[in-house]
């Protein structure tokens, strides 16, 4: 509603200082739900954290597991998240009701997880160790999400034990029909969502490890994090319904179609060629010091990159536009690493986690905007040589101008329609998706002033701030009451009478006007 | 029980009230003015010894909180017109009063410097919002029940945490008593008016001044409040008028007839299903119903002099009114009447209880 009002320059731009601190816990990972109105934080302890990002206060506490949350991630609807602990377990909350409703429980602890968009029950969970689930929460099933291997060596010595050494990141796409698996050995597979069979494998030329991945919001781009300190970009090529129409392989079938061709890329499209499902577009590193990178975040827009340095005593953000590759901005905080981030999802902030368990609320500074304090104030570029009119200080043109009152004359006859809302706020009213959590107030700790005898011993303990409060408002005290020793009867006469305006001596600028 | 109720409205009476509307309605003869009103006096609440200065029905309708001068903000029943309790504990008057979107607390702004927070159900204080430095004059829950927004004789405006009791932001707004604030109904924007005669936009999110709205004479502003989709604002200056205006800072509509010089009298507006009406109290006892779009007085509900005068009307400057989008509304007026009265409109009522449940 206030987007009419709002400079559109300055709203674009990146964020620049801490604004910030969350402090409650040890926070560990943090995610935006989908409409950027409530921040999740997973714990140290095993608790998960909800802020208001209206009241930077804390909403709810949901315990969960009963070691470290790894990571975690809101559904669609905002009606539920989803995290991944040390304890091997992950866990769904429902964020209303302010509990868990189901765990599962898993082989190895969780590194990441990433959350069905059309089927909030459905979640891919990655391992430190062996390859992702596919975890339902309906039926408690989970199935492994196949990987795959294609280089030389690992074909030679394939087996079950030398496929569960390896790890791989999975990552759900917008659109709910594909998983993103992103591979030990420099894949990145693309795998149908309920097959689970092979689409496309890409591979990334030196064949780094995938560390991460992460999608824009609207799912057309690809970023990951690659051990070779480098972030590839990808453009997800033929956006709708792909999965469906595609052919897809098995393991094996994709092991022979990738070996069984004469000259196999050392980068792209294993399996289709030019007609890959990613094509890369961009790669991203910090080539003076070669650092690794932590955590990736398209920022609201996905005009813009940042990533997080991996580093354990410098908290340091790189933003880089998408589109030209340059480095726009560094984000600099205090000397912790950082060691999960998340950009809002409709603004230009982001929220990163430092080592200590702090998460700092990065944001633009406001520069105040002086031509909003007077409807005739005018902002300049720059300094602005005066000409006065011919008739500027002359008594009689302004007199007649004064009352002509030309824009309220011009009072429109059109009718107005009070209750409508703008199309763009309809969809906040969609019953289907939880905003904002009810709010519940718990009185922390007996008010004093409920009770008339403590009230009373309050007032005796300090009666100096009630005379020097009664030395403050003579400027409102009125002939008629009484001083500070009236009884009560006749301060609140005063006091009621503050709806009125006729007290000149309250208010000296009013006695002109009056 | 101390409060009477008083249910039945002699014919002659009624007579009386229908006639002023028609002769507006013979004025405006190049416009519709809309069909005319007909509230009649359903409950007089008494109980409050000093006078009544907010009134506020709880957002689902149930509830009606008033708040007084005497230092206690009083529940009642708004069928029944039943005091359901009293939330006693500040020690000086009450300016303001408002309740949060769940219509589970209450929040009142009083001279005592403090805000406080309280659960409707039973009448427990939760919070204590302390900071101003002067009279809280008015209060605003956010739409989402996250915020409170207060203004005060010490010319800043608020913001607060009500679920902790922390101050959130401190906006310097004014260079006189900030008399009324308000959220826009996406709780993006929130508005402020003063005495030193602007009324200004802020952005919720960073504290920041949208936009400075101000009239040619300048006059101070006593009341503001978003309409219910948050495209436009109602305001009321002491030169006797309610102007309605957008976001681009013009008045659309002007709405006069009653008296407000001196008062800062809240304005309401009742967005029935038939027509929009906006309400107001007037410092000449009268309560004056306007169509939303034509501007004519639909109804003029007439006041008296003192208590013992026959007629169903206050017999002291209306401060306050707060409607029911269902055809119900209130009012309170200050010293020497010191009631709320319920007045209702049968026909409307009946229109919106048709449009809520279709018949079969």
């Amino acid at each position: 509603m206030n987007r009419s009002l709002l400079d559109p320059f300055q709203s674009l731009e990146l964020p620049e200082q801490i604004e910030e601190y969350l402090d409650h816990g040890n926070a560990r990972c943090v995610a935006y739900n989908p409409f950027g109105t409530l921040l999740a934080a997973g714990c140290q302890d095993g608790k998960v954290v909800v802020w208001d990002c209206a009241t930077r206060g804390v909403a709810r506490e949901y315990e969960g597991h009963s070691k470290q949350v790894t990571c975690l991630r809101w559904s669609k609807s905002g009606k539920h998240i989803i995290s991944g602990g040390l304890d091997q377990c992950a866990v769904r909350y429902n964020v209303e009701k302010g509990a868990k409703d189901a765990t599962v429980s898993l082989d190895a602890a969780v590194v990441s997880i990433s959350v069905h968009h059309i089927q909030p029950h459905v979640c891919v969970a990655s391992f430190a160790v062996g390859s992702p689930s596919r975890i339902d929460f309906t039926t408690k099933s989970v199935r492994a999400v196949p990987t795959v291997l294609l280089d030389a060596e690992a074909k030679q010595t394939k087996g079950a034990a030398q496929n569960s050494l390896l790890s791989a990141i999975a990552l759900c796409d917008h659109a709910g029909d594909v998983i993103y698996v992103g591979q030990t050995r420099g894949t990145i597979a693309i795998v149908d969502a309920n097959s689970l069979r092979f689409l496309d494998v890409i591979k990334v030329s030196g064949s780094p490890r995938i560390l991460s991945l992460v999608l824009n919001s609207s799912g057309s781009h690809l970023a990951a994090i690659c051990y070779d300190r480098v972030i590839r970009l990808y453009e997800v090529a033929s956006f709708s319904g792909r999965a469906a129409r595609r052919k897809s392989f098995t393991a094996n079938e994709v092991i022979s179609k990738a070996t069984g061709r004469h000259q196999a890329p050392k980068a792209g499209s294993a399996l289709l060629g030019s007609d890959a499902m990613l094509k890369l577009v961009r790669e991203f590193q910090n080539a003076v010091e070669r650092n690794q990178w932590r955590s990736v975040a398209f920022t609201a827009d996905s005009e813009h990159l940042a990533a997080a340095a991996h580093s354990k005593t410098e908290h340091i953000i790189y933003i880089w536009n998408r589109d030209f590759g340059n480095l726009t901005r560094i984000l600099e905080g205090p000397k912790q690493g950082v060691v999960d981030m998340d950009w809002h999802p409709a603004r230009n902030m982001l929220a990163s986690v430092s080592a200590d368990g702090q998460i700092f609320l990065w944001v633009r500074v406001y520069r105040e905007n002086w031509s909003a304090f007077a409807p005739d104030f005018e902002q300049l570029e720059e300094n602005q040589e005066y000409v006065e009119r011919e008739d500027e200080f002359d008594v009689n043109a302004r007199a007649e101008a004064a009352p002509g009152d030309a824009p309220a004359g011009e009072e429109e006859e059109e009718d107005v329609d009070i209750l409508t809302l703008d199309p763009d706020l309809m969809q906040d009213e969609d019953p289907d998706s939880l905003r904002h959590l009810p709010v519940h107030i718990l009185p922390h700790d007996p008010p004093e002033a409920s009770d008339p005898d403590k009230d009373a011993e309050g007032k005796a303990a300090a009666p100096a701030a009630e005379a020097v409060n009664e030395e403050l408002e003579p400027s409102k005290s009125r002939p008629s009451s009484g001083g500070p020793t009236a009884g009560r009867a006749g301060r609140s006469k005063r006091e009621q009478s503050s709806r009125t305006l006729d007290e000149p001596e309250a208010l000296p600028s009013k006695r002109t006007r009056q | 029980m101390s409060e009477k109720q008083e249910l039945v409205v002699p014919e002659a009476e009624l007579a009386e009230a229908t006639v002023k509307p028609d002769s507006v309605k013979a004025d405006l003869t190049a416009k519709k003015p809309g069909i005319p009103a007909n509230f009649r006096l359903v409950h007089t609440l008494t109980g409050h010894s000093r006078a009544v200065v907010c009134v506020q029905f709880s957002p689902e309708g149930s509830i009606l909180a008033s708040a007084s001068g005497d230092s206690t903000c009083k529940l009642w029943d708004s069928t029944s017109g039943q005091l359901l309790r009293t939330l006693e504990g500040h020690t000086k008057g009450l300016s303001a009063v408002c309740w949060d979107p769940d219509s589970k607390y209450v929040c009142t702004a009083s001279d005592d410097k403090t805000l406080r927070i309280w659960q409707a159900d039973n009448g427990q204080l939760l919070q204590e919002l302390s900071g101003h430095t002067h009279f809280v004059f008015c209060c605003a829950y956010s739409p989402r029940g996250n915020l409170v927004a207060s203004g005060g004789f010490d010319e800043v405006v608020r913001v607060w945490d009500p679920s902790h009791g922390t101050l959130l932001r401190v906006i310097p707004a004014h260079s006189d008593p900030v008399t009324a604030v308000d959220f826009s109904s996406d709780g993006t924007i929130l508005v402020s008016c003063s005495y030193d005669g602007l009324c200004r936009l802020w952005d919720t999110e960073n504290g920041a001044c949208l936009k400075t709205m101000t009239d040619q004479q300048n006059p101070p502003v006593s009341f503001v409040k978003f309409s219910p989709n948050g495209k436009y604002l109602l305001t009321g200056t002491l030169d006797n008028q309610l102007k309605l205006w957008d976001k681009k800072a013009k008045v659309i509509k002007k709405y006069s007839g009653h008296k407000n010089s001196s008062h800062c009298l809240f304005a309401a507006f009742m967005p029935h299903a038939s027509q929009a009406f906006v309400i107001s109290g007037s410092e000449d006892h009268r309560i004056i119903v306007w169509n939303l779009n034509s501007k004519a007085e639909l109804q003029v509900i007439p006041g008296k002099d003192n208590p013992e005068t026959a007629g169903d009307g206050h017999c002291a400057p209306v401060i306050c009114v707060s409607a029911l989008k269902t055809g119900i509304f209130a009012s309170g007026a200050l010293e020497k009447d010191c009631t709320v009265k319920i007045w209702r409109d049968d026909n409307l009522v009946q229109l919106s209880q048709q449009a809520a449940s279709p018949p079969l």
